[in-house]
């Protein structure tokens, strides 16, 4: 082989490896981008459970970046409806973050378990007219 | 003679541009290598504080909810808690009044920069006090006497709604819970008092007659909830026996009373401040959690 041939067959292969590890990067950092995108959403569902304890027919809207390492911002919209006397369905209204709108998540419904061992209801208070709850 | 180091020259000009070319693709791979192995040890690092994010989380909210918990039945400064929660206290009147507590209770914690807290609402199971002439209303105001005292349809009305409920111990036993739920008929033999004036109890009867024998005085309020598919319940008073407090009932019902039913204003709100009859809600909207890098 003469030197020509051995210097394009080494351009050959770095110009292979180069791609190789440009595909590796690429693909760990979507992995991981999706792996942390639904960390979050966990996040969000456990913020949101115990955020509605145990009222029900209530809403919030949560904005957040988990920690300044992230990307990732989402806006969470949470409806609670109360279904069932110990069930309480919640649905995740989700808009994500324009640089992480590749991962196209989509809104969750969950639907759990009260925490609470007990029944309560926000509208428990309104009977107890909180127009006129003085100190 | 002239034509050898022309060779030469254009034989050296390819090896030194491959050479360089190597060189370059070999700085760009090394490079490559480098900002990977970075960029591993960056994530896994960023997936590791995850992972402990979430556990402090976890135990916090555990802290939160324990916290919230105790202070349904205890006050604030008997309540034993991590050192890293606090609470402040708000003592609130609602209408009627009925006494509501609202509660900030935070947790921070030592591990990570991250602290979170919630609003409560400290309020009765019975929302609203029954009074005297609720016993001789007509069967139209009845019917909705479940919603005024504890904001439920007859239907959605169970033993769920109590923090604390005995469903289980029949009536002919030693009964020594505050809030008894019965299914059918309650027969009591009251060899001494149950309950007392400063200690009142609170008994349901579901679909059932209220039965008192013997000589003692029961403390407190009894219910006679009837869901509309027996019989109007009976009230049965043998002679020596004794209510101090009230007797409800959602629907007609009829009355053998040899006994005594006196109702006393005090006992029932003794009953309503009970810490067997105390619930907590969190207010929506008010979780918070700080964290800062």
């Amino acid at each position: 082989m003469t030197s020509m041939n051995k210097g394009a067959a080494i351009v050959d292969v770095m110009i292979a490896s180069t791609v190789f590890v440009a595909s590796f990067l690429a693909a760990t950092k979507l992995y991981y981008s999706t792996f942390h995108s639904l960390r979050l959403i966990d996040h969000f569902t456990v913020l949101t459970l115990y955020s509605q304890h145990a009222s029900t027919n209530a809403s919030e809207t949560t904005v957040s970046s988990m920690s300044g390492n992230d990307t990732i911002s989402l806006t969470t919209h949470i409806v609670t409806t109360a279904t069932k006397p110990d069930t309480i369905r919640i649905r995740h209204e989700i808009t994500p973050a324009l640089t992480n709108a590749m991962l196209d998540i989509s809104p969750l419904t969950t639907e759990r378990t009260r925490l609470s061992e007990y029944d309560t209801q926000w509208s428990d208070i309104s009977v107890l007219s909180p127009s006129v709850i003085k100190k | 003679m002239l034509g050898k180091p022309k060779t030469v020259t254009i034989t050296t000009c390819k090896g030194a541009v491959a050479t360089s070319t190597v060189l370059l693709l070999t700085v760009l791979l090394s490079g490559a290598l480098l900002h990977a192995f970075h960029m591993i040890t960056s994530l896994s690092q960023q997936a590791n504080y995850h992972r402990k994010y979430f556990t402090v989380l976890d135990n916090l909210t555990y802290d939160l909810s324990t916290a919230a918990d105790g202070l349904r039945q205890t006050n604030m400064e008997e309540l034993i808690l991590p050192a890293t929660t606090e609470i402040s206290e708000t003592p609130l009147m609602g209408i009627n009044h009925t006494p509501l507590t609202h509660f900030t209770i935070s947790a921070s914690s030592t591990e990570l920069p991250l602290s979170i807290s919630q609003d409560y609402i400290r309020y009765p199971a019975l929302l609203n006090l029954p009074s005297q002439s609720m016993t001789d209303k007509p069967q139209k105001d009845l019917s909705s006497l479940i919603k005024t005292l504890f904001n439920r349809e007859v239907s959605d009305f169970s033993p769920y709604y109590f923090p604390e409920v005995d469903t289980h111990t029949p009536c002919d036993t030693h009964l020594t819970s505050k809030v008894i739920w019965r299914f059918g008929s309650c027969v009591l033999t009251l060899n001494q008092d149950l309950g007392s004036s400063t200690d009142p109890t609170f008994i349901v009867i579901e679909e059932g007659d209220l039965v008192i024998r013997g000589k003692g005085t029961l403390w407190g309020l009894v219910l006679l909830l009837e869901r509309g598919n027996t019989r109007p319940p009976r009230i049965d008073l043998n002679i020596g026996t004794k209510v101090n407090g009230a007797v409800i009932s959602n629907s007609t019902h009829s009355v053998v009373q040899n006994g005594e039913i006196v109702f006393n204003d005090l006992v029932l709100k003794r009953l309503q401040v009970s810490p067997f009859m105390t619930k907590v809600i969190a207010v929506p909207g008010t979780w918070r959690y700080d964290i800062n890098e």
